[in-house]
C-alpha cells in the first residue's frame, strides 16, 4: 500500500528538482536586476520547443542539451536587449519595476503565440532517450529518464556553485548582487554580469523544460504553471538565494507529491495556497532574506 | 426648493468647468454611438458592442488601480472571472432576475478581489504584481475542479431563454455610462485629488497624516468592484462562463489596453475599444493566435518608445 | 511616466480633452460604417438562395486535425447532395466558423452564424461543453442541430432536444463498447480512469450500471484535470489495487503521456487496459509510445467510435481520394449527418420551417457509412447490433512496426483478442 505513496514522493521529489532549476533562474535574475522575470514561463517553453527541434535532428543527447543552454543564453540576452531600456534593467524604484514587469509580460504572451503560430497548438513530446525502469526498492520504480534528468539536474546545480563561487567572475556577480555601489567602485563590469546573469537564468529555465518535454507533453500553453511553480519554489527557498531554491525545490516536490496521491486534482493548488500564506505571514520567504545572498 | 432644481443645481456645480463638461459630453457621446451603431447593424454587431463594454470597464478599472495608485496587477483577471462565476452560480442556485444576479456578482468579486487586493499591500511591490498573478491561477484551477471544463451554462431556465440580447445590450449600455460618469468625476472630485498626491508622494502623504495604505485598499476595492462587474456582464451575454475566464492572457488584455491607450480614463477607454475591435475583427482576417501575437508586440513598443501611450502621442501631434 | 495633471486648467488641455473625444466619436462612425458595410455585403449577395448549413468544428487548437475531418464528411456530403439536384431544388451551402480551444469561442463563432448568416441549420458544436453553451442560442432560433461527435447524453432531454440530433455513439454506446470489452476478455473487476470532463463522469456513471447488470464490478474511479500530465500516483494505485482490467478515456496527447508512463510500469503492463478514443489509432503516435517504452505498444485494446457498414469502405476510397485520408469516423458520422438532415428536409417539405424538418427527422432510417440511424425518442441514435456499436482494436507489434487487429464486433472481426500477461489468446 505505501509503495504507491513512496513511488509518487520520488517522482515528486525528481520533478522539484528539476524544477528548482528554473526557480534558480528566476532567483538569480532577480538577485542582480532585482526584477521580476515574468516571462521565465516562455524561456521554459522556448527550451522545450528547442529540445524537440534539436531532437528532430538527431543529434545525441547532451549536445542536444548544451545547444539549448546556449541558444537560450543568446535568445535571453537578445530579447532583454530589444525589449528593456537599458536604464530600466536593475532597479529599486517600484514604477520602473512594474513596467518592466509588464513588458517582460507582453513578451511571453508574445513567445506563446509565434510557438503556437509555429509549431501548432497540438502537445508535444520529446521522446525518452532512455528506456524502462529503475528499481529504488520494494515496488518503487521511477523511470530512467526521469532520473537521469534529476542526477542532471544536481550536476548542473554543482557547476553553478562552481561558477558563482569559485569563480573570479561569480565572485564579481555576488559582489555586485550584495553592495552595487561598492562593486561598481572597484571597477566590476556592471554589463557583462547583468547580460551574463540574465542569459544563464533564463537558460536555467530553458533547461529545466527540455528536460521535463520529455517526461510530459509541451504545448505553447506551457510555461505559466511553471512560472507559478518557480515562484513558489523561490518563495519557499528565499529570494536570491539560488541554492534556497534547491531546498525549495526539493520541499515542493514533496509537498505536491503527498497531496497528488491523496487529492490529484487538489495538488496544485494546494501547493499555491500554502505559499500564498507564506507570502502574507514572511514576505520574504522561508530561508532567505532579501538583497542578501546570491 | 424642489427636487428637479436642486437635481439641475447639483447638475450645473458638477459641470462647472470646461473640462468637465467636455469630459461628461464625450462619455455621452461613446453612449450615443453604440445606441446607433446598435440600431443601425443589430443582429452580430450587438455582440461585437458587448464585449467592449465589458472590456472598457475592464480595462478602465484595472488602470484605475495602476495609474491612481500605482499598484500592478497581473492577475486582475480574477475579480473580473469571479464576478461572473458568482453572477452565474446566483442565477443557477437563486434563479433571480438576470440583471440582479450581475450586481450581486459585481458586489461578490469586490468583496473578494478587494480582500486578496488588501492583503498582497505588505508585499514588496514586485511582488505583489505576481502575487496577485499566482492567486489568479488559484481560482483558475478551483473552479476548473469545481465547475470542470465546461464551466457554468445559464441561458436558458425551464426552455425560455431568460434574457434577450437587446434587453442585456440596454443594461450594459446604462452600466456603462453610469461607470464612466461615476469613475470620472471620482477622479477630479476631492478624493481623487487626494488619490492622486497620494501616489504623487506618498512620503509626503504620510506626513500630513493621510493612512496611504487605508487609500490604497479602498482604491483595490472599487477597482475589485468595476472588474467584476466587467465580468459579470461578460458572462451575462454569452450566458456562460468557465475556467478560462482565469488565464493569464485575460489578466493581459487589459494591461495591453490600458498601456496601449494611455494612463487617463478616456485614454483607457480609447485603448479598450480599438484593442477590443480589433480582437473581434482581425481574426477573421488572420488568427486569433496573430492577434494576440500583435497586442504582445504592441505593448512592448508603446512601454519602450511611447510610454504615455496612444493618447500621448495624440497629445504630441497637436503641439 | 506621464503624469495626470489635472491642475493643469489651462486652455491646452481644454482642446486636448475636445479633440481626443472627436476623434474617439470618429473612431466608432469608422467602425460603424465598416459594419455596416460588411453587413451589407453579406446581405445583397444572396443570389440563388442556397439552403445554408453551418458548421461550428475546431479549426484551431489540439482539435484542429479532427475538426477539419469532421468537415471534410460534410463536404462529401453536400457535394454529393448539389450533384444530385440538391434539396428541394436548392443547393446546400457550406458556411464554417472556428470553434476554437475555448467555449468562448465556440459561442462566439455560433453567435456568427446564427445571427450573421442566419444558419437554420447547424453540424456541430464538436465538444460537448460547447453544445451545452450554444444551446440557448440555437433552441430560441429553433435551429435544427445535428451533432456528429458530440456524445453527452444529458444534453438530450426535452424541451432543449427539440432540434438536437446525433448521429454518432453517444455516451451510453462508449460504456456500451466498455463493457462488451470487459466481457470478451472474462474480467470480473475494472477501475475507470478519465479525465475532469462530464462526459466522462456520464461515461463512468453508465459503464458502471452496464457492468454491474453484466456481474462486472468497478471498483475505483478516479478523475484527472485535462491539463495533467504526471499520472504517477494513479498508476501507483492501480498497482496496488491489481484490477483485472482497466478502462480510460483520455483525448490528445494526455491519453499518450499516460499510456507511455502506464506501460512503463512493469507491474501495470501486464494488467488489459482499453483506451477509449484515444489519438493512439494514429500509427505515429502509437509509434511514439512503442519507442518510449520496452514493451510499449504491445497488446494494448483500442476502443473507437466508428461502426462499420456496407458502405464504410467506399466511403474510405472516397475520402482517401478527395482528402488523402483513410476511413475515419469523425467524418463519417458528420456525412451521415448531412445525409440524415437533407433526407428530413425532404421529406418534411419545406426548409424553411425547422419545426418540421425536426418531426420529420425522427422518421429517420438510414444506413450510412458511419452506421445503420434511426432515433431513439430522446434524438439519441440506436445503440446495438445492426445499429450503433463501435469497434475494438488491438495493437500488436511485430518487427517494430505496429499493426491494428479488429477483435470486435464479431462480424467485423479478423483475430482473436491476446492477453498482455501472458502473449496467449484470451
Amino acid at each position: 500500500m505505501f509503495s504507491g505513496l513512496i513511488s509518487s514522493i520520488f517522482g515528486g521529489i525528481a520533478y522539484g528538482l528539476i524544477l528548482s532549476l528554473m526557480a534558480a533562474g528566476l532567483s538569480l535574475i532577480y538577485g542582480i536586476m532585482k526584477n521580476v522575470n515574468t516571462s521565465h514561463g516562455a524561456f521554459y517553453l522556448i527550451g522545450g520547443f528547442l529540445a524537440y527541434l534539436f531532437y528532430a535532428l538527431h543529434l545525441p543527447l547532451i549536445i542536444n542539451l548544451i545547444l539549448v543552454v546556449l541558444s537560450t543564453f543568446f535568445i535571453g540576452i537578445g530579447a532583454l536587449y530589444l525589449v528593456i531600456p537599458k536604464k530600466l534593467w536593475v532597479t529599486l524604484d517600484p514604477d520602473e519595476q512594474n513596467i518592466v514587469m509588464i513588458t517582460f509580460l507582453a513578451l511571453a504572451t508574445v513567445t506563446e503565440y509565434i510557438v503556437l503560430l509555429t509549431f501548432g497548438g497540438a502537445s508535444v513530446s520529446i521522446p525518452s532517450i532512455f528506456y524502462g525502469n529503475v528499481r529504488i526498492l520494494g515496488n518503487v520504480y521511477l523511470t530512467a529518464q526521469i532520473t537521469f534528468s534529476s542526477f542532471l539536474s544536481l550536476a548542473v546545480f554543482i557547476l553553478l556553485y562552481l561558477i558563482l563561487y569559485k569563480s573570479k567572475f561569480g565572485k564579481g556577480i555576488r559582489a555586485y548582487s550584495q553592495n552595487r555601489e561598492l562593486a561598481l567602485a572597484v571597477g566590476i563590469n556592471e554589463f557583462i554580469i547583468v547580460i551574463f546573469t540574465f542569459g544563464l537564468g533564463v537558460s536555467l529555465a530553458a533547461l529545466s523544460g527540455s528536460l521535463l518535454g520529455s517526461i510530459f507533453s509541451i504545448n505553447s500553453a506551457s510555461g505559466w504553471d511553471e512560472l507559478v511553480i518557480a515562484f513558489v519554489i523561490v518563495t519557499f527557498g528565499g529570494i536570491g538565494n539560488v541554492f534556497g531554491s534547491l531546498i525549495g525545490g526539493l520541499v515542493y516536490g514533496l509537498v505536491y507529491s503527498i497531496v497528488l496521491y491523496y487529492y490529484p486534482s487538489y495538488a496544485f493548488v494546494a501547493v499555491l495556497l500554502i505559499i500564498y500564506l507564506i507570502l502574507l505571514i514572511k514576505p520574504s520567504g522561508i530561508l532567505g532574506k532579501v538583497y542578501e545572498r546570491v | 426648493m424642489s427636487a428637479f432644481k436642486k437635481l439641475t443645481k447639483a447638475g450645473s456645480r458638477l459641470l462647472n468647468k470646461k473640462q468637465d463638461q467636455y469630459s461628461v459630453a464625450g462619455i455621452l457621446a461613446i453612449g450615443l454611438a453604440f445606441l446607433t451603431i446598435y440600431f443601425l447593424l443589430r443582429g452580430y454587431a450587438a455582440y461585437i458592442l458587448m464585449s467592449m463594454i465589458a472590456y472598457i470597464l475592464f480595462a478602465v478599472s484595472w488602470g484605475l488601480l495602476y495609474n491612481f495608485s500605482g499598484q500592478l496587477s497581473l492577475g486582475h483577471a480574477m475579480p473580473f472571472g469571479i464576478g461572473g462565476f458568482i453572477s452565474a452560480i446566483v442565477f443557477v442556485v437563486f434563479h433571480l432576475n438576470p440583471f440582479l444576479c450581475a450586481f450581486i456578482g459585481a458586489l461578490g468579486g469586490a468583496g473578494i478581489g478587494g480582500s486578496i487586493g488588501a492583503s498582497t499591500l505588505k508585499l514588496k511591490p514586485a511582488y505583489q504584481g505576481i502575487a496577485l498573478l499566482v492567486f489568479s491561477q488559484i481560482f483558475y484551477w478551483l473552479f476548473l475542479i469545481w465547475y470542470g471544463e465546461e464551466g457554468i451554462s445559464f441561458g436558458v431556465y425551464h426552455g425560455v431563454i431568460i434574457a434577450s440580447i437587446s434587453q442585456i445590450f440596454y443594461f450594459g449600455l446604462i452600466i456603462l455610462i453610469i461607470s464612466l460618469l461615476l469613475l470620472y468625476f471620482f477622479e477630479v472630485s476631492k478624493l481623487g485629488l487626494k488619490f492622486k498626491a497620494i501616489k504623487g508622494d506618498p512620503v509626503a502623504a504620510e506626513a500630513i497624516g493621510i493612512s496611504v495604505i487605508k487609500y490604497k485598499i479602498i482604491i483595490f476595492y472599487i477597482s475589485s468592484f468595476f472588474a467584476a462587474l466587467a465580468g459579470a456582464f461578460y458572462a451575462l451575454y454569452t450566458f456562460h462562463v468557465d475556467f478560462s475566464i482565469f488565464l493569464v492572457s485575460n489578466s493581459f488584455l487589459p494591461i495591453a489596453m490600458s498601456i496601449v491607450g494611455g494612463p487617463s480614463l478616456f485614454g483607457t477607454l480609447f485603448g479598450a475599444v480599438l484593442l477590443d475591435f480589433l480582437i473581434q475583427t482581425l481574426p477573421v482576417y488572420t488568427s486569433l493566435a496573430i492577434t494576440y501575437l500583435f497586442y504582445g508586440i504592441i505593448t512592448i513598443l508603446v512601454l519602450r518608445f511611447a510610454p504615455g501611450g496612444i493618447e500621448s502621442l495624440i497629445k504630441r501631434l497637436l503641439k | 511616466m506621464d503624469h495626470f495633471n489635472i491642475y493643469n486648467k489651462g486652455k491646452k488641455f481644454k482642446s486636448v480633452s475636445k479633440v481626443l473625444v472627436a476623434v474617439l466619436v470618429i473612431i466608432i462612425i469608422v467602425i460603424a460604417g465598416t459594419l455596416g458595410g460588411y453587413y451589407y455585403y453579406q446581405t445583397t449577395s444572396a443570389a440563388h438562395k442556397p439552403i445554408l448549413i453551418g458548421v461550428e468544428t475546431p479549426l484551431s487548437g489540439t482539435f484542429a486535425p479532427d475538426g477539419q475531418i469532421v468537415l471534410d464528411g460534410v463536404e462529401l456530403a453536400v457535394n454529393y447532395i448539389n450533384s444530385h439536384g440538391g434539396v428541394l431544388g436548392h443547393p446546400l451551402k457550406i458556411v464554417v466558423e472556428d470553434e476554437g480551444s475555448t467555449t468562448s469561442s465556440a459561442v462566439s463563432a455560433a453567435e456568427i452564424l446564427v445571427e450573421q448568416y442566419h444558419v437554420q441549420y447547424m453540424i456541430g458544436p464538436f465538444f460537448s461543453g460547447d453544445v451545452e453553451a450554444v444551446l440557448p442560442l440555437t433552441y430560441s432560433h429553433k435551429v435544427v442541430e445535428i451533432l456528429t461527435v458530440s456524445s453527452l447524453d444529458a444534453l438530450m432531454v426535452p424541451p432543449m432536444n427539440q432540434y438536437l440530433f446525433r448521429t454518432t455513439l453517444p455516451d451510453l454506446g462508449y460504456a456500451y463498447v466498455a463493457v462488451q470489452w470487459l466481457k470478451l476478455i472474462g474480467a470480473k473487476n475494472a477501475v475507470f480512469l478519465a479525465e475532469d470532463y462530464i462526459y466522462a463522469h456520464e461515461v463512468a456513471n453508465e459503464t458502471i450500471a452496464l457492468a454491474k447488470q453484466n456481474g462486472i464490478n468497478i471498483t475505483w474511479v478516479s478523475f484527472y484535470p485535462a491539463s495533467a500530465t504526471d499520472y504517477s500516483s494513479a498508476i501507483a494505485k492501480i498497482t496496488s489495487l491489481k484490477p483485472d482490467a482497466v478502462i480510460v478515456i483520455m483525448e490528445g496527447t494526455n491519453g499518450i503521456d499516460f499510456q507511455k508512463q502506464y506501460s512503463a510500469n512493469p507491474v501495470t503492463d501486464k494488467i488489459p487496459i482499453l483506451d477509449l478514443e484515444s489519438l493512439l489509432d494514429d500509427p505515429s503516435q502509437a509509434a511514439s509510445v512503442d519507442a518510449s517504452v520496452p514493451n510499449g505498444m504491445q497488446y494494448v485494446f483500442l476502443g473507437e467510435m466508428s461502426t462499420l457498414t456496407s458502405q464504410s469502405a467506399q466511403f474510405g476510397e472516397e475520402l482517401q481520394s478527395a482528402y488523402g485520408i483513410p476511413y475515419n469516423h469523425y467524418a463519417a458520422d458528420a456525412y451521415d449527418g448531412v445525409m440524415v438532415l437533407a433526407q428530413a428536409i425532404i421529406r418534411a417539405g419545406t426548409y424553411t420551417n425547422t419545426t418540421q424538418v425536426a418531426e420529420a427527422m425522427m422518421q429517420t432510417n438510414y444506413v450510412g457509412p458511419g452506421g445503420h440511424i434511426v432515433f431513439e425518442p430522446n434524438h439519441n441514435p440506436v445503440i446495438g447490433s445492426g445499429y450503433l456499436t463501435g469497434t475494438i482494436y488491438q495493437t500488436i507489434v511485430k518487427n517494430g512496426n505496429i499493426y491494428y487487429e479488429t477483435i470486435w464486433p464479431p462480424n467485423d472481426a479478423n483475430a482473436t483478442a491476446i492477453n498482455p500477461a501472458t502473449g496467449q489468446p484470451y
